[in-house]
């Protein structure tokens, strides 16, 4: 091979070289911030609305219904207990729960909100137990979410809803 | 003395060569920085205007906290007394009051039909309490809507949105 087209090889080689370095960094550098889950606003008023919304179901006596968040108390402490009609709480839970989001969120193939996913769990220390979950729709990776917590015995009840993109 | 002018000249050639290297890695550089710095101003555009929203909304979510609409049954951040809502309705004296083009009141769930009216109140669909011409970005937060059922006496909530647009946002 001539030295002219020895030196050209080997430049050649030295820009492949970079072009797979500048591309591992920007890899890098991207794939940090869509790692993240982001806080947005409008999860956390709706996941904060969600939770005061008062059921059909009536815990002891009527008209003792129950809101979201005590219908997520009373299925963490007890999963077999009853609404005064005779609904198991839990199930009466995710059924309000379904059609709310239904209702509130409208996610879809075509939309920028491809599905949702809603869950709560009983944390105390370092155990977590799940109370309830469900979702809905594509759901490859969270784009926006937020938590609430809710007391309950020793420990807490973290609520998370989170719109998948 | 020619072998002396020929190894020279080859001297020369080799470090034009090397320069020009030197500036093709320069160049790449360069252009690989322009396009990293582009890439990270419109992130910055995007997480600005992000911002931008994030605002609106919390001024519609604050406007759930005044006294004109807040709860007072629990301690509910969220929570719009419905009753005071439809009352306000009524009232010319708060039409400017919050120097807005539209504020609106929506039930989510259940879903209602129609605005609400003294015949139809509660089981009605939307409280306009501000509707001018020109409304344009109008925001929406979602928010508890409470109220005293009569029929059964008890207390209820329910799911909703308040929407608002205007300079007021500003």
């Amino acid at each position: 091979m001539k030295k002219g087209q020895e030196e050209i090889v080997g430049f050649i080689i030295i820009i492949i070289i970079m072009s797979v370095v500048a591309l591992v960094f920007l890899g890098f550098a991207l794939r940090s911030s869509d790692e993240a889950v982001g806080d947005s606003f409008q999860a956390r008023s709706l996941l904060e609305s969600m939770l005061e919304f008062t059921t059909d179901c009536a815990v002891g006596y009527i008209p003792a219904y129950g809101r979201i968040s005590e219908l997520i108390r009373e299925c963490n402490e007890n999963s077999a207990s009853k609404c005064v009609d005779g609904r198991i709480i839990c199930e009466a839970l995710n059924q309000s729960l379904k059609e709310m989001l239904g209702k509130s969120i409208a996610f879809g193939e075509d939309r920028p909100v491809k599905g949702y996913k809603f869950e709560a769990k009983y944390e105390l220390g370092e155990n977590s137990d799940e109370v309830i979950s469900l979702s809905s729709g594509i759901c490859l990776g969270a784009v926006s979410g937020a938590e609430y917590p809710i007391p309950s015995d020793s420990g807490s009840i973290i609520t998370r809803l989170e719109f998948c993109g | 003395m020619k072998d002396l002018a020929v190894n020279s000249s080859r001297g020369q050639m080799k470090v034009q060569q090397m320069a020009f290297v030197l500036i093709a890695i320069v160049l790449f550089f360069a252009l690989a920085g322009i396009l990293l710095l582009s890439l990270q101003t419109s992130s910055l555009k995007n997480t600005a205007e992000n911002l931008r929203d994030e605002r609106a909304l919390q001024a519609a979510r604050e406007i759930a906290t005044t006294p004109e609409f807040s709860w007072e049954i629990d301690e509910c951040r969220s929570c719009i007394d419905l009753d005071k809502a439809f009352l306000l309705k009524e009232r010319q004296g708060y039409k400017d009051f919050w120097e807005l083009s539209l504020l609106r009141i929506e039930k989510i769930y259940p879903e209602g039909e129609g605005e609400c009216t003294k015949t139809n109140y509660p089981e009605c669909g939307k409280i306009t309490i501000v509707e001018k011409e020109d409304i344009f970005n109008a925001k929406s937060s979602f928010v508890s809507l409470c109220r005293y059922e009569s029929s059964e006496k008890y207390y209820k909530c329910e799911l909703g949105k308040i929407l608002i647009a205007g300079e007021g946002l500003q």
